[in-house]
């Protein structure tokens, strides 16, 4: 084979969306099909998830192998891509018959509340039934094959990306309406008589004999752009047409022409059809387990963590990478980017936090390395006082936050290894200071920054430790998962699991998990910001609605997303250092401390007033108090979108300085074993600027949809209805949407590109 | 109702391709070789663009694979940019590419330097670059996008109500 041809069959792409998409359809199918092998294993064999997964991978071989890196220099590659877009992927997705196992492998609570309503709508169902007539099909399918191939269309499609995708969209979207009633998915039903396939099947083939004949007799070439590209493989263009109309002609008619002919052996021998049926093995399936998903059942992660020591294990390497980076931060290059103090903690260990956060839940406090010196602390014996009662809430964590923020952007922590060096070394020592001689985990509860982000933000997270049995607790009667016992102390936050709902102060330290002596506790998995959505009494918490200072970290969170991103943007920080410019050094830095409290303050009046509003417009006959703190919380979906959205634009521009990072400390440290780092390669982006906006975008699109949700939801579950709450929520849905302009507006800004290594 | 569902998501599925490689910008004998350099998005506008070049071998036209591409861009104050073109940068593998940034509207000028062992080519072309509509049309998605979820919701909200009030009226 020679190296021109081993480049070619190189040619592959990997289209992150759609190969995510197809998974992702790919694993829904699959649950559901599971599930159908319960109840209806006769008409959900093995063949049938079998097809699906084909139809799904050619789809994407279509989209991701060598077919379209050089469709656009080979005539007869596109053509044989458009082939597998419309009479391969579709007839074998179809074959699968998706409808039901879909639905069955989503989670039900989405199908019934999400998805129910518009299943009764008739205006959908007229649609659909119009769609999948077998006319509309046919003409779909055919105007759209001789459409795009008119010169102008298909030109159109060579030379724009976006058309290209749209003539894809369109082929295969047109030939799943064709394929529809040939196949007919279950529970299709066949309308009108089977013999009037035949005739749709062969007159489609005409079609495509006529279309497929004049790219073969045409004696010119038909697209422009395929006589100006470079010939490969000694094809002239003009041949080049040729063998994409035979293919066309042969393995096109091939596809219409051997449905119909089973088709008419079906109907000339009904019996083969029940003799099919009869042939299926009647085997008793396996019942799916359908216990709810408990992350404590899983493999390996399971087992690590209800081992005894298997959060101090992850504590402990953590700690080694704060120990290195500390090390790394005094001693080493003085250069952030280049120096793993501003590597490990501002492009790595936010984001990865943050994304835990919303895919997970609090795993930055389950390994956080902070709290492990602390147990030493408890081991002397000090810790004999309690936290003061005047101190056990979250306003001194909020102070500790909004300081904290002021720092990092005051003293330029991104860009001062040291200096980042020294606020972790701080950090060890107020937590084994403050554990020392106060009892329980009053650090993470009252005093952590660090804590109380993650804390509010778990509140959307999707997993949670919770009773698997409420009847086996209501019978507990040592809770040890709050008490304790002999060999595993209890929940130092004091959270007593039957009356724990959701995830605030829990820092998943799995305490509870392993002195429960009924192996009674789950780490369950639901629907995101469902904490958000009820208003319960929480065990040491209360309710939300009461806690004026919960609400108040909440919007710390969210002031702080827009602001930290704001100061990186061009304009804001032009305008920042022109103010700075115009005031002596120290007066700068008061300004901005002052400014640093004013911006949560400015946001918290405000949503103060719109709650106010919202409450006067509902005549809501809770108290102004309850709406104003559930409100409050209700922002921060669109508050962590805008952090997840900024945080990964710096671990996506960062992403690969880790290794370098590495290789640095090490010479820095005096280990020249790992060889030089080489920078140059740590400025590759695994998305283009586009792609990384669109991404963006997505994730505050994300939030604000769900934080207009939980609003909603709080509104009406108040005064119910649909008008009412709708116009009452409306200031408040303001406040939501000015904040979602300000983050677009940040989004498009150029940013300055801190702690990334500049080519 | 629930084939429609179905036909909506795989709608979905029918994400990005397009053909590698783009418009041909220029083709050109030049020493040993011919140079063909293509270019992506068509037209060309500010932001970034796929800039691909194949090499070929002038005397029996096979693809030259272990060439040295160069790419320098002058834009239309005369700043000039030199890229490196790999086959990495290339979906398409037997091309040499690379992604740059075309900062400005006007024309500008490629030249591409190909160089192997002792062997040597350049060639140059001009080229437009018009001002970037892909980004606004992108943002303008991703508004319109809330809305829509927001439409269908209240739609959902209406239907669920509408089913919710005939019970309400029974009891």
């Amino acid at each position: 084979m020679s190296s021109a041809v081993q480049a070619a069959l190189a040619s592959w792409a990997f289209p992150p969306w759609i190969s995510v998409s197809l998974l992702l359809t790919a694993l829904i199918y699959w649950r559901g099909w599971r599930k159908l092998q319960f109840t209806r294993p006769a008409s959900f064999p093995v063949w049938r998830l079998a097809c699906f997964w084909t139809g799904l991978l050619t789809l994407w071989l279509a989209v991701a192998s060598p077919l379209d890196s050089l469709g656009g220099m080979l005539l007869f590659l596109h053509m044989t891509q458009h082939l597998v877009l419309m009479s391969v992927a579709p007839p074998l997705i179809l074959l699968g018959a998706p409808v039901v196992p879909l639905l069955r492998g989503l989670p039900r609570s989405f199908v019934r509340e999400a998805l129910g309503p518009f299943f009764s709508m008739g205006v959908l169902h007229k649609l659909g039934s119009f769609l999948t007539r077998p006319a509309v099909g046919w003409l779909a399918m055919n105007l759209t094959y001789i459409g795009w191939h008119l010169t102008p269309a298909y030109e159109l499609a060579l030379h724009s990306p976006a058309w290209h995708e749209v003539e894809h969209a369109f082929f295969f979207f047109s030939c799943i309406l064709f394929w529809w009633p040939i196949i007919l998915p279950w529970p299709s039903v066949a309308r009108g008589s089977r013999w009037l396939i035949l005739p749709y099947l062969v007159t489609a083939d005409l079609v495509n004999t006529g279309l497929s004949a004049f790219f073969c007799f045409a004696g010119r070439t038909l697209y422009p752009t395929y006589s100006e590209v470079p010939r490969l493989f000694g094809l002239t263009a003009l041949q080049d047409q040729i063998a994409a109309g035979a293919l066309m002609w042969v393995i096109g008619s091939t596809i219409f022409l051997v449905p119909a002919g089973w088709i008419t052996l079906q109907l000339l021998s009904p019996k083969l059809t029940s003799r099919q049926e009869a042939a299926v093995p009647r085997r008793v399936p396996r019942p799916v387990d359908s216990r709810p998903f408990d992350l404590l059942r899983v493999p390996l992660i399971g087992w690590l963590l209800r081992a005894r020591y298997g959060r101090m294990g992850l504590q402990a390497i953590t700690l080694a990478i704060a120990i290195v980076a500390i090390l790394h931060g005094l001693f080493g290059h003085p250069m952030g980017s280049m120096n793993l103090a501003g590597i490990v903690p501002w492009t790595y260990a936010r984001a990865l936090g943050v994304i835990a956060l919303l895919a997970a839940g609090n795993l930055f406090c389950m390994a956080c390395p902070f709290t492990l010196p602390r147990e030493l602390g408890h081991r002397m014996g000090l810790a004999t006082r309690t936290w003061p009662v005047w101190l056990r809430n979250k306003w001194l964590s909020a102070f500790l936050l909004v300081f904290l923020f002021w720092m990092f952007e005051a003293f330029t922590f991104w860009d001062q290894p040291a200096r980042t060096a020294w606020i972790v070394i701080a950090y060890f020592v107020a937590a084994f200071v403050t554990d020392t001689f106060f009892r329980g985990a009053s650090f993470c509860k009252y005093v952590c920054p660090i804590g109380q982000f993650n804390f509010v933000s778990s509140l959307l997270s999707p997993l949670e430790v919770k009773s698997a049995s409420p009847s086996v607790c209501s019978s507990c009667k040592t809770h040890d998962c709050i008490a304790g016992n002999e060999r595993q102390r209890g929940c130092e936050l004091q959270l007593f699991i039957p009356q724990k709902t959701g995830n605030m102060d829990c820092t998943l330290c799995m305490d509870c998990v392993k002195a429960c002596p009924h192996d009674n506790i789950v780490i369950a998995a639901g629907p995101p910001a469902r904490d958000l959505l009820i208003d319960p009494v929480r065990s040491s918490i209360g309710r939300l609605s009461s806690r004026v200072d919960i609400a108040t970290v909440a919007l710390v969170v969210v002031s702080a997303a827009f602001a930290t991103s704001a100061v990186m943007v061009e304009p804001v920080s032009a305008w920042l250092q022109h103010i700075g410019g115009l005031m002596p050094g120290y007066s700068a830095l008061a300004t901005s401390f002052v400014a640093s409290f004013l911006l949560p303050a400015t946001l918290l009046l405000i949503t103060v007033a719109a709650a106010y509003a919202v409450w006067k417009f509902s005549q809501s006959p809770q108290p102004a108090r309850v709406l104003f703190c559930r409100l409050s919380l209700a922002l921060l979906p669109l508050g962590l979108g805008m952090w997840a959205a900024h945080l990964l634009f710096h671990l996506l521009s960062g992403w690969s300085t880790l290794v370098p990072g590495v290789q640095q400390a090490a010479i820095d440290l005096g280990i020249f074993a790992l060889g030089r780092p080489q920078w140059g390669a740590a400025m590759s982006s695994p998305l283009t600027a586009n792609g990384m906006l669109l991404l963006q975008l997505l994730i505050l699109d994300g939030g604000l949809l769900l934080s207009l949700y939980v609003g909603w939801r709080v509104v009406r579950g108040m005064i119910g209805g649909i008008v009412r709450p709708a116009c009452s929520m409306l200031p408040w849905a303001a406040v939501v949407a000015s904040l979602y302009a300000v983050g677009i507006w940040i989004l498009l800004q150029p940013m300055q590109m801190r702690n990334m290594v500049h080519g | 109702m629930k084939r429609w569902i179905v036909l909506l998501m795989m709608i979905a599925l029918t994400g990005t391709a397009y053909a590698d490689g783009g418009r041909v910008r220029l083709q050109q004998a030049s020493g040993d070789f011919v140079i063909t350099l293509f270019t992506s998005p068509e037209p060309l506008t500010t932001g970034e663009a796929d800039f691909s070049v194949l090499v070929q071998d002038r005397s029996t036209q096979q693809v030259v694979l272990d060439a040295l591409v160069d790419l320098e861009l002058r834009s239309p104050s005369g700043e000039a940019e030199t890229s490196f073109l790999t086959h990495g940068g290339a979906s398409n593998k037997i091309l040499q590419g690379a992604t740059v940034r075309l900062p400005r509207t006007g024309t500008w000028r490629a030249t591409v330097m190909v160089h192997r062992g002792a062997e040597k080519a350049a060639c140059s072309t001009s080229f437009d670059v018009a001002a970037s509509h892909s980004r606004r049309t992108l943002v303008l998605i991703f508004l319109i996008l809330p809305l829509l979820v927001i439409a269908l919701f209240l739609v959902h909200q209406a239907q669920r109500f509408r089913q919710a009030s005939p019970l309400r009226q029974d009891r």
